[in-house]
């Protein structure tokens, strides 16, 4: 037993150390998505409101995008005591990846015994998708950390009858839907199956159920107040399959049928989420959610994927059913999206996809004995050895882009140089504000100042358009044409190497560059300038 | 006693030939990429200040693993077979249509009758390259049609199906 609990306290360690070790610098860069994050955690906790002055939201915006705040509320004590920084905006997403590591382990352990649990802790813990969004201020991770913790405790209530744990599963239900907006249909999804795979059950223990319950509806009103409003719906509809002007793949008016290619579309996308290419080889699209050379499990997962699939084709208890649930539900959100293979938006499918393996593990252990388990631990060791170098070295070299890697630089290199009265930051999305907010202190009371004019109460949860300052103190965000500049030599530019591309920079005439800020891999990241004529 | 035997020897020597010819590939088939690849990574590697033997780490035969991987990979996807490579299609080339969507159910159920039927799906399998594949794709849609047969609701659905696949398919 002793044995047992250090080989658990040391793999509870190794496991948190692959999240939280240099976790402000890797992934180098601060994200906007984390920006905003961070930033409105951190008004939240200094002045009660966040970046549009909006006291305690019940959902946030920042750009055009609205999102759900328990991220921010739990956020708010750390940043409070760490201050405001990459590592302090972090941390509760890595928080969030240990938990979920250890609940898949412990439900694991729950539906197929000791063994299984301790598979579940290996592949969790070592799976690129794991490390990887726990590394991130994800809010999306902290979603499935309460989905995992829902699921476990509606497990110990069924098996123990405890009112307890009914309660807490409520709780973390909502809070998961307070976390992410997928977890906002997967949810509903799983709740409505537990109850009618466990309608007896709960039949005979209406007394104790009614109360959680209702304290879950009336938890939910705000948000389901929110959600007539562009502030509920704006994000889900905005990337929606059905909104996008766009038409299936392969269709052309008059020769073929739009709505079978539009169905074949639709289970096109659903199924790449279970697609082998896609999760043991090929990652996501967009290179900012995918580690350099990774997927989202390792190949040699594949065995015991096929193994767990084997096992379960005939679940045997309402756990395997609601198992299967999960695995089959969580791809929905991400699916109704046009985006192929969205990570992010499926991320709660991969611990279900865990727990399977975590099945087939048990088995293989079972089938092959001892060596079995010898040699799968040194492929989980070599593997996970593997794929940190990928990603704290590899990435972070070539995919430091990605990242917005260095906006904090940019704002050290304004405040040195005092003698530039204006300043110009060239961002055709003007996403860039929140990175000023971010790493520039002195700019904050400015920017206040002016948003207020322009949000209120009334347009901040209503009106889905673009609410941000362009031009405050002396600064401005916008795109700049380099032949219609101010040639004083009082304004600084600062242009993204993919605004002002390498060799650009010498067809101005006159331009004097005070700094050039360089990736990793020493490509130019940003160039800071001025002209004089 | 002796059919169980030979198909034992049939699949040990499947794996050994597939992966004899895979460690084949990895190590004598570098594709041009893999190198180029490896070139670029040392390059950023030594531009970010990690240089020495942990270079090392990023080298050419592990790029070319990875390439030979996603290769075979690449096969093991639903949309290759029924979704005309969607969401992954393949830029510059005609991308096809191999299955009908609604043999997808029926291969699934399939897939069950596997354990049996050992010999059949092997024997499938040691076809070379596309052949291999779609022989062993027409198999487990018979068995799992075969599975259905005594389900006659269930026939006269799936059949419904793929019959209102098929036009729609075409109009």
């Amino acid at each position: 037993m002793r044995k047992i609990l250090i080989i658990f306290i040391l793999g509870l360690i190794a496991i948190g150390g692959l999240r939280f070790y240099r976790l402000g610098s890797v992934p180098g860069g601060f994200f906007r998505d984390e920006a905003a994050l961070a930033y409105n955690t951190y008004r939240i906790w200094t002045t009660g409101t966040d970046e549009y002055s909006i006291p305690y939201p019940t959902v946030f915006r920042s750009f055009e995008v609205f999102f759900l705040p328990a991220y921010v509320y739990l956020s708010a004590p750390v940043i409070g005591l760490l201050g405001l920084s990459e590592f302090s905006g972090r941390v509760i997403s890595a928080i969030a990846g240990t938990v979920i590591v250890i609940v898949i382990g412990l439900i694991a352990a729950k539906l197929w015994g000791k063994k299984a649990g301790i598979a579940g802790l290996i592949i969790a813990g070592i799976s690129p998708w794991a490390i990887y969004y726990s590394r991130g201020a994800f809010e999306g991770n902290l979603g499935v950390m309460f989905f995992t913790l829902m699921v476990l405790t509606w497990l110990n209530f069924t098996r123990n009858k405890k009112p307890g744990w009914l309660a807490l599963s409520g709780l973390f239900s909502v809070l998961a839907m307070y976390s992410y907006q997928a977890e906002r249909l997967v949810v509903p999804v799983w709740i409505l199956a537990a109850i009618w795979l466990g309608r007896k059950f709960i039949w005979q223990n209406k007394k104790i159920a009614v109360i959680p319950a209702m304290a879950g509806i009336i938890l939910l009103i705000p948000l389901l107040k929110l959600t007539l409003s562009p502030a509920g719906y704006f994000r889900a509809t905005g990337v929606s399959i059905w909104k996008q002007n766009r038409s299936p793949p392969g269709w052309v008016e008059g020769k073929n049928n739009f709505w079978y290619l539009r169905i074949r579309q639709v289970l096109a996308l659903y199924l790449s989420y279970y697609s082998p290419r896609n999760l043991f080889f090929d990652n996501d699209y967009n290179k900012q959610r995918a580690a350099e050379n990774y997927s989202v499990f390792y190949a040699w997962m594949m065995i015991p994927l096929a193994a767990g699939i084997w096992s379960l084709r005939k679940p045997k208890n309402t756990g395997e059913k609601l198992l299967w649930v999960w695995l089959l539900a969580g791809p929905l959100p991400a699916t109704a999206t046009a985006d192929p293979f969205h990570t992010y938006r499926a991320l709660l499918v991969f611990p279900a996809l865990g727990l399977v393996m975590a099945r087939g593990m048990q088995i293989i252990w079972g089938k092959f004995g001892k060596l079995a388990l010898i040699g799968s631990i040194i492929i989980a060791l070599v593997s996970v050895a593997g794929f940190w170098w990928d990603y704290s070295a590899i990435t972070q070299a070539v995919r430091a882009n990605e990242w917005d890697y260095g906006y904090k630089r940019v704002f050290e290199v304004i405040r040195a140089h005092t003698e530039i009265d204006r300043w110009v930051i060239d961002d055709p999305t003007t996403a860039a504000y929140i990175q000023v907010l971010m790493f520039a202190p002195e700019y904050r009371q400015g920017y206040d100042q002016e948003i207020k004019k322009i949000v209120n109460k009334n347009n901040y949860y209503s009106d889905p358009n673009i609410l941000r300052v362009f031009t405050w103190d002396n600064l401005k965000i916008r795109t700049i044409s380099w032949y219609n500049i101010d040639t004083s030599g009082k304004t600084g530019y600062v242009a993204h190497s993919s605004r002002l591309v390498d060799g650009e920079l010498q067809t101005i005439p006159g331009a004097r560059l005070i700094e050039q800020i360089n990736y990793p891999s020493g490509k130019a990241a940003f160039r800071i300038l001025t002209v004089i004529r | 006693m002796r059919m169980k035997f030979i198909v034992r020897v049939i699949f040990v020597t499947e794996v050994l030939v597939f992966f004899g010819v895979f460690a084949y590939k990895v190590v004598f088939k570098i594709p041009a990429s893999a190198s180029l690849k490896v070139v670029e990574q040392r390059l950023a590697l030594r531009a970010a200040g990690i240089t020495g033997t942990k270079q090392l780490l990023t080298n050419k035969y592990l790029e070319s693993y990875r390439y030979h991987l996603g290769k075979t990979l690449r096969k093991l996807d639903f949309g290759y077979y029924f979704f005309a490579n969607h969401p992954r299609e393949i830029p510059g080339e005609v991308n096809k249509q191999i299955f009908l969507i609604s043999l997808l159910p029926v291969m699934i159920l399939g897939l069950g009758q596997i354990y049996g039927n050992w010999g059949y799906f092997l024997g499938c399998l040691i076809l070379a390259g596309d052949l291999g594949r779609f022989s062993t794709g027409l198999i487990l849609a018979s068995w799992g049609v075969k599975r259905l047969w005594k389900r006659k609701f269930w026939l006269i659905a799936w059949f419904g199906l793929m019959m209102t696949e098929l036009i729609c398919a075409k109009f």
